[in-house]
């Protein structure tokens, strides 16, 4: 790490507190190294009213200087009611989609415009954090399932259309489902009084560890083995 | 009695689906266990009243065949359960043996780059793209089978090819599609008793389309295929009523105007 090279790190979420423990897993992991500033951002991003404001201003703070490459991990979501359909309600609905679609959706637009119209960025990388349900329907996950391939889609043609490199600026964009993995989120799952009887025997068994997932999202990157806008699972094959 | 639920029925496809519909439908003489109640729904209720003077030039001198217009304002969320509310009230008086709704009412959205997305604009996007039109297939589905113990119900969800592939300036209107055909595909899973079609209906000659080919953000490599002519929507709605009514598809299925059928 020289010292052209300087790193922000920048954390997003609603939870101030347990922010600050990943900055800190981050600082343990990488001692005495000057060179990387790591921010914590406790924002609601499901708060649409607040959203634009807030956002903006985090952008105002990273304007000062000029950005050689920018790494969007979109990866902030709900899973929304587990259930059959006919059950949904319509406020939870329009919430769970403000966050999970709209919310997350206009994140990427935003710092992929702020990246190559206000820095000239000469590289932005966005990743979606997708599923498998992105792409593939089950019972009792529709709201969770239409969340996904909405984002998915969305991505899908932002990376079309940043596809050409104008003036030396590049954007790439990844569609990454993680595998199932045992986090907070899949415990919920694991708990719905409501989750399809079919999908239960999938849940009862050790899932991915969430550090083996992202390491192989971290390879993916690292090695730029995706093309842009396509969906990769992590059980996919890559050479 | 029977009944059939148009949502933008006041104009394109929706006016061709519902006319298209009663053709097929109602076309031969409905005995009295047979009466037909054709709702449409929109914003617009003078253009409904036109679709619903078409219908009745349709079918002349048949009184088993009821139409009726809602002018309701499906993007409103706030609004919209107590307005539903009311319109399945009415409808709960009778009992009903098969229900059909064709869930079409949509809107563009901005054409444009993703990057140029405004938040409060996709939000109302989606509010009326997503939430209502899902909410919507899902209460009707409750409605039909725990309130009226209804033997038949089919849902079509009007989908499009930009639901399963993506369009530079498309971006929006692309998300809005796909979170629809996802959804009713597990709606398809779980209802069994219940037929949910995705019909993508080609591209149309309709207002929409008009709009697309005067968006000036609209992709240049989209344009040419706007300029020629495209596909009638009464064409496109003469195929999707023949799929409904000799039960071409397969619960769940996403299907296009060009996709060739048995």
């Amino acid at each position: 790490m020289t010292v052209q090279e300087p790193w922000k790190i920048c954390l997003l979420a609603r939870d101030p507190a347990t922010l600050h423990v990943t900055q800190q897993f981050i600082h343990d992991a990488l001692s005495s190294n000057q060179n990387i500033t790591v921010n914590c951002h406790a924002i609601d991003l499901s708060q649409m009213d607040n959203l634009s404001h807030r956002i903006e201003s985090l952008l105002a703070e990273l304007s000062s200087e000029s950005v050689s490459e920018l790494y969007f991990i979109n990866n902030a979501g709900s899973l929304g009611p587990i259930g059959p359909c006919r059950n949904t309600n319509l406020q939870e609905m329009r919430a769970v989609l403000d966050f999970n679609i709209t919310s997350a959706c206009w994140l990427s637009a935003r710092f992929v415009q702020w990246a190559k119209e206000t820095m000239q960025c000469p590289k932005t990388v966005v990743v979606n954090i997708s599923s498998l349900v992105a792409i593939q329907a089950f019972p009792s996950m529709g709201m969770y399932s239409a969340s996904k391939a909405a984002r998915d889609l969305f991505h899908a043609a932002l990376a079309l259309e940043e596809e050409d490199e104008e003036e030396g600026e590049h954007v790439l964009v990844l569609n990454y489902a993680p595998g199932p993995l045992e986090t907070d989120m899949t415990d919920q799952i694991r708990q719905a009084p409501l989750l399809d009887t079919s999908l239960r025997p999938h849940y009862q068994k050790q899932l991915v560890d969430p550090d083996d997932s992202a390491a192989k999202l971290v390879d993916i990157l690292f090695d730029q083995k995706f093309k842009s806008g396509q969906h990769l699972d992590y059980y996919d094959i890559l050479e | 009695m029977k009944v059939l639920i148009v949502t933008g029925a006041s104009r394109g496809l929706g006016r061709s689906i519902a006319l298209a519909f009663v053709k097929q439908f109602c076309s031969f003489t409905p005995t009295a266990q047979e009466t037909w109640k054709i709702c449409l729904l929109a914003r617009d209720q003078a253009a409904l009243q036109v679709t619903q003077q078409f219908i009745h030039e349709a079918l002349p001198s048949n009184q088993n065949i009821t139409v009726n217009c809602h002018g309701i304002d499906l993007g409103q969320i706030d609004d919209l359960s107590d307005r539903i509310e009311s319109f399945l009230a009415e409808l709960s008086s009778e009992s009903v043996s098969e229900l059909y709704f064709i869930n079409n009412a949509g809107s563009l959205g901005p054409i444009g780059p993703c990057r140029n997305t405004n938040l409060q604009t996709m939000q109302s996007n989606f509010d009326f793209n997503i939430t209502s039109a899902c909410w919507l297939s899902a209460r009707f589905v409750q409605w039909a089978n725990e309130t009226m113990n209804c033997p038949k119900t089919v849902i079509v969800n009007i989908s499009s090819l930009v639901a399963i592939q993506a369009f530079p300036s498309l971006g929006m209107y692309s998300a809005g599609k796909a979170a629809r055909d996802m959804f009713h595909a597990a709606l398809a899973q779980e209802e069994e008793d219940v037929l949910v079609l995705n019909y993508a209906p080609g591209p149309l000659e309709t207002d929409m389309t008009e709009q697309i080919r005067l968006a000036p953000l609209l992709d240049s490599s989209l344009r040419p295929h706007y300029q020629k002519q495209l596909v009638d929507p009464d064409d496109s709605a003469a195929k999707l009523v023949d799929i409904l009514f000799y039960q071409k598809f397969k619960s769940g299925q996403h299907v296009d105007y060009y996709d060739a059928l048995e």
